[in-house]
């Protein structure tokens, strides 16, 4: 059985864990909260470097041997990814063990489906930085649609910067919006499969400016985007023709945007996943697990291909993973 | 009324086929998972401007179904009897089926797996220039909103189907997003789409004058997002290409205000940084520093400001 280490710190949250086949053995974590307005990302790698052996200490005390180190190589903050990428190349030195680079958002997606026991779903990303509606065909995890501008998370937080809230901003909108009852028409942006948030930013600004209830706005732009959101995913799933989704990231522990995928999937007669709220948000456990997967595929990176790619696309991965899981299920049915 | 034989549940709406009669009906469904106010308001909308919009690309033409009737949430039009694009590119795509491809206008040219296909596409990019040419950008350009047929052994044309994010403009921005919709369609469906992709284009530059601009700003919008590889690749060409002549200009005529602001002007213009720059207009008095230093850098900074803002 191996024994796999998962460092992840592509934004504010920094996390290490260690996993096995079975379960996560260890997890330990710092989250670098900003005094005021957003993440500042020198600000948070420094956090980081800060806590980075205290964390990593603390998953490892109790074990005599790693069998690899997995660090979440993208997409994410640069001066976030390197200092976790430093610390991920030298502990592979220093253990001699093979170090794996990971790809955040399939890391999303991987212990979603390990966890909720999803075979082949559409996945709808959220998070900060990113709103993508993916499913695997044929080696990879396409983009089916995306964002054009800014991620649904950053929309909800820059909304929340201008209510005055403090960072993160998504859990206080929805606290807000939890009280609102008066629906304000915002842009509904939906091109294709493809969506556009930060017009409705501006719009929901405007509304208060004319002097809307900041209840109600936050409840009408939680309506409008989520709406936004969950139609897209259901055109994957009409599209292609799948039974299944699955929620992954940050933005994904909103109860409002779980019901409308829950409704619209229960509508569909398609089942609906939804991991743990430890595993949506940003957590070494899914960096670890998918390093794990990537590991037992025989998939290594080598020092010198480990430089950080803060622009790291799901679909840029070839999937080694899926088709070795299929082979050991197979084989396993057989005896 | 009339006794319903088959209901087709799509994303949106249910198609209902009825008997005995060459009539579809589309109605949007309510959706449950969103409130009320939005919920309206999206269909009626959709529907009203899905028909205007479906006997105007008619009007212009561009094979789209003939309608009879329509209410707040319903339309009743012809029945189009053929096979969706995706089925025709997924059977073609697969299999040779040489007696289905190799019929019609291709017929003695050597007819290949997909060559079939690929005349489908060119059709498809050939009605879609039509459509653009009039204003009109479909907004769900997918194949599975497409539908072939063939009339007595005559070449194979398209229908398009589902005009309910459809709207009027005429921006090469707008065009190029409905292109970018429908390729982005052939790569999550379709294995061998660069073919397809092909026809599409050459089609669309036969019927549309602007074919050039449009494709060119498709390549721009892959590169808002996906595609990263190639367009570091392009920053870094266009870097280093700004770099050179910055500094050949520079031996020229030492600073003079003129040269700045053309300077900055072509700066602006450079695609990959129109749409970053948008979220960084902050950042955009930067782009006069002299310091060469500064502005070799810039694309890469905005660049990273871009994705690299707030990413959990």
């Amino acid at each position: 059985m191996s024994l796999i280490l998962g460092l992840e710190g592509t934004a504010w949250n920094l996390s290490a864990a260690v996993v096995n086949e079975e379960r996560v053995v260890h997890e330990a974590e710092a989250t670098y909260k900003p005094a005021h307005g957003g993440i500042h990302p020198r600000e948070a790698a420094q956090h980081h470097a800060a806590e980075l052996r205290g964390v990593v200490s603390r998953v490892l005390k109790s074990l005599s041997k790693i069998d690899a180190v997995a660090f979440s190589q993208g997409p994410g903050m640069g001066p976030c990814l390197r200092t976790v990428a430093t610390a991920a190349r030298a502990l592979s030195l220093a253990l001699k063990i093979p170090l794996v680079g990971v790809n955040h958002c399939l890391a999303h997606i991987e212990i979603g489906r390990w966890q909720c026991g999803a075979e082949d779903p559409v996945v709808l990303y959220v998070s900060g930085a990113n709103s993508q509606v993916l499913a695997y065909r044929a080696g990879r995890y396409r983009v089916l649609g995306e964002t054009l501008d800014i991620g649904i998370g950053n929309a909800l937080d820059k909304f929340a910067r201008h209510l005055g809230l403090s960072h993160p901003g998504g859990p206080k909108v929805e606290e807000l919006a939890s009280r609102g009852t008066k629906f304000i028409h915002l842009p509904y942006v939906v091109k294709g499969m493809d969506l556009s948030f930060s017009g409705l930013v501006t719009a929901a600004k405007d509304a208060l400016k004319v002097g809307e209830e900041k209840e109600d706005v936050c409840y009408s732009f939680q309506e409008t985007a989520f709406a936004m959101l969950t139609e897209v995913t259901e055109r994957a799933v009409a599209h292609l023709g799948k039974e299944e989704v699955l929620l992954a990231g940050g933005v994904g522990a909103n109860k409002r945007l779980q019901g409308m995928l829950q409704t619209m999937c229960c509508d569909r007669g398609a089942r609906f996943f939804v991991p743990d709220a430890k595993y949506l948000k940003d957590n070494g456990a899914m960096i670890a697990y998918l390093g794990l997967l990537m590991f037992e595929s025989g998939e290594t990176t080598p020092i010198e291909k480990s430089a950080v790619k803060p622009n790291f696309r799901p679909d840029e991965v070839e999937v080694g993973w899926r088709t070795v899981a299929l082979k050991a299920l197979s084989e396993r049915l057989e005896e | 009324m009339m006794e319903c034989i088959q209901r087709i549940q799509c994303a949106e709406a249910v198609v209902e086929l009825e008997e005995n009669c060459d009539l579809v009906c589309k109605r949007r469904v309510a959706k449950r998972y969103r409130v009320k106010e939005i919920d309206e308001r999206l269909r009626r909308e959709r529907t009203k401007s899905e028909a205007k919009i479906i006997s105007e690309a008619r009007r212009r033409g561009v094979l789209t179904p003939i309608i009879f009737d329509i209410s707040d949430y319903e339309i009743v039009m012809e029945r189009v009897e053929g096979v969706l694009a995706r089925e025709v590119f997924e059977r073609e795509g697969e299999a040779d089926e040489g007696s289905e491809v190799g019929e019609g206008s291709e017929v003695g040219e050597g007819s290949e797996v997909g060559e079939g296909s690929e005349a489908v596409s060119e059709k498809i990019g050939e009605f879609v220039g039509v459509l653009h040419e009039n204003g009109i950008i479909h907004g769900d350009l997918t194949t599975s909103n497409i539908i072939v047929v063939r009339r007595d052994g005559r070449e194979r044309t398209v229908y398009f189907i589902d005009f309910g994010l459809s709207f009027y403009e005429s921006s090469v921005e707008a065009r190029g997003v409905d292109v970018h919709v429908f390729f982005q369609s052939l790569q999550g469906t379709h294995e061998r789409h660069e073919r397809l992709k092909d026809g599409f284009v050459r089609g669309y530059k036969k019927s549309s004058p602007d074919a050039a601009r449009v494709l060119k700003r498709v390549e721009e919008i892959e590169h808002r997002g996906r595609y990263v590889k190639r367009k570091r690749e392009k920053t870094e060409n266009w870097r280093r290409e700004k770099t050179e002549n910055w500094r050949r200009e520079k031996k020229k005529k030492t600073s003079t205000p003129k040269f700045q602001d053309t300077h900055v002007r072509e700066r602006y213009n450079h695609p990959s940084e129109q749409h970053a720059c948008k979220n960084s207009t902050k950042r955009v008095p930067a782009a006069n520093a002299e310091d060469e230093r500064d502005c070799t850098r810039r694309p890469g900074s905005c660049y990273g400001q871009r994705n690299g803002d707030e990413r959990n």
